[in-house]
């Protein structure tokens, strides 16, 4: 799975867990830009993503995402 | 010097003056701001002066040897971050914090003990912070270490934020502090704005209300009722019209420097609930508090569901209560705010999701009433907060359902607690402005052209009209 992908299977689970179709990913894209994103759905999306990709993510690279981007390389990191 | 004082006003002229002369060149501005902060400090506490210093040169030093060990051995980096970590907290929990553990341990031994009656440095509890911020960023890898030792002391140590916040981040201040700053009308002149603003809330909202609270919480058991229960809901303006007032002027002092530092707050009466309410108050140690606690705990409790994220926002809140110091109070306080939390975990509405169904909401009766509740929920807390120990916290509790000794009276109307309501007439006005307008500095700051020498002028008069030397000193100094 190439990381375009990763990043349309990534968006459809933040529009499915936040609740909002109308959600745009890019791997630009930080918490700032999406209103419902915050510390507490934060959780609930990495708890959605581990499912949909079926991995377990450590703490440690949870929370060294700084946006998307490295959300999805972290995810492609763990699907090669 | 305090903030609020002439002295302050003649340093800050000089520096600026300075300052801007040298505006193309980024380390004579550096240079300046660094040795005007360590004047700044030293003539608050010339003493403790070596404290940031080592410090900061030492954190200076770690996060070069973290950077360099990042790409080469993660895991010593990782073990230098912890070590970092627990370097920066232990003078923190030395000076604001050992007593109270000897005092607490005797106690529970039964023995006797010595205090060491130690005098906290000025400013410890924030630029720690901040130290710890950089450790942890690098850590994780979302910033490069500060390779220029006098950006990264102003970083540390900024005048204008050292004495009490806001608490910045590295990678919010650090890459303002290489490009040059140049003198920026609007920016200017909403600095000048918002410093004068917060003279005005201190002078005129908090230290006029102090007089009525202060002297009936402090002697609670000779009033009866409904002075104890005035002065509990009086005491939050009080509150915030003082750190609100001392946080527009740290901000202001510094976009007058043309630096952007963190916000404090956010209209935080108009929340409508205790989530909403803590996403606006003292927002640059909660937000630091939820990045550095809540959110690794609640990632590596995920598993537990709602439960984990009721833990970690237990821990969470009890460090916000023990942070403003050594105190069961500040615990309870704590503990009571974590528990508000459990319903609107458990129920959903903690979120940001639940916010934005409430936008424009404060013209609706049910949001009126929302807000209402919260901050009678926020008054009953500051009570806890506001009591110096357990037994004067019962003790007030005790009072409002049954006063017993003499009733003291007051007079018919208070002038002073009068006054300061008038100027808190005049924040609301404005809060709701902001709110209205979605920002801070677009309410009653929001003028232009001659209206900004007015509104200066105007708010600067009736600072110096009704400030008197009886003006105290800032309550979050001595966090």
């Amino acid at each position: 799975m190439d990381n375009t992908e990763i990043l349309k299977q990534v968006e459809a689970v933040f529009r499915d867990v936040l609740d909002n179709e109308a959600i745009v990913l890019t791997p630009a894209t930080t918490a700032a830009d999406v209103d419902e994103w915050d510390s507490l759905t934060h959780v609930e999306l990495v708890v959605a993503v581990e499912h949909r990709f079926s991995v377990k993510l450590t703490s440690s690279e949870i929370l060294s995402w700084r946006n998307v981007g490295d959300m999805v390389a972290c995810l492609a990191a763990h699907l090669a | 010097m305090p903030l609020l004082s002439l002295a302050f006003v003649g340093f800050f002229a000089a520096v600026f003056a300075l300052y801007h002369m040298v505006r193309t060149n980024v380390r004579a501005q550096n240079i300046i701001l660094l040795t005007a902060s360590l004047v700044f400090y030293a003539l608050l506490d010339w003493r403790a002066l070596p404290l940031p210093v080592a410090m900061t040169l030492l954190f200076y030093w770690l996060g070069i040897a973290m950077g360099r060990l990042r790409a080469a051995d993660p895991r010593r980096a990782a073990r230098l971050r912890s070590l970092a970590v627990v370097l920066g907290l232990l003078p923190l929990l030395y000076f604001k914090y050992f007593d109270f553990f000897i005092a607490e341990a005797a106690s529970l031994l039964g023995t006797g003990h010595t205090s060491l009656r130690l005098i906290m440095p000025v400013g410890i509890s924030f630029f720690t912070f901040r130290l710890l911020s950089y450790a942890i960023e690098l850590g994780r890898g979302t910033i490069e270490p500060e390779r220029d030792p006098v950006a990264f002391g102003v970083y540390v140590c900024f005048f204008p934020t050292l004495m009490a916040g806001p608490i910045d981040r590295p990678q919010h201040l650090l890459p303002q502090l290489a490009a040059p700053r140049r003198a920026d009308y609007a920016m200017l002149s909403l600095g000048l704005k918002r410093f004068v603003w917060g003279c005005f809330l201190k002078v005129c909202v908090a230290d006029p209300i102090a007089t009525y609270a202060d002297s009936i919480i402090d002697d609670y058991a000779s009033y009866g009722s409904w002075p104890l229960l005035a002065a509990a809901l009086v005491y939050p303006i009080q509150l915030y019209a003082d750190f609100a007032g001392y946080s527009h002027m740290a901000v202001g002092s510094a976009q007058m420097l043309g630096l952007r530092v963190a916000e404090n707050f956010n209209r935080p009466f108009m929340a409508q609930n205790v989530a909403d309410y803590w996403r606006r108050w003292h927002m640059s140690l909660t937000s630091w508090l939820t990045d550095y606690v809540f959110l690794p705990l609640n990632i590596a409790w995920r598993s537990l569901g709602r439960l984990g994220t009721v833990l970690a926002c237990l821990v969470n809140f009890v460090l916000v209560g023990f942070w403003h110091g050594a105190s069961w109070t500040y615990g309870l306080f704590g503990l009571y705010h974590a528990l508000l939390f459990v319903p609107l975990i458990v129920r959903g509405r903690m979120s940001k999701r639940r916010r934005i169904e409430w936008r424009d909401p404060w013209v609706a009766p049910a949001s009126l009433l929302r807000m209402g509740g919260t901050y009678l929920l926020v008054a009953v807390g500051l009570v806890i907060f506001r009591s110096p120990d357990l037994g004067a916290c019962l003790g007030f509790a005790g009072h409002v359902v049954a006063p017993t000794g003499a009733d003291t009276p007051l007079p018919y109307i208070h002038w002073s607690l009068a006054a300061g309501l008038a100027g808190a007439t005049l924040m609301a006005v404005n809060s709701w402005l902001e709110e209205r307008r979605g920002g801070t500095g677009k309410g009653l700051l929001a003028t232009r052209g001659a209206g900004d020498v007015l509104l200066v002028a105007l708010l600067a008069v009736l600072a110096l009209a009704i400030g008197t030397s009886a003006t105290q000193v800032f309550i979050y100094q001595r966090f």
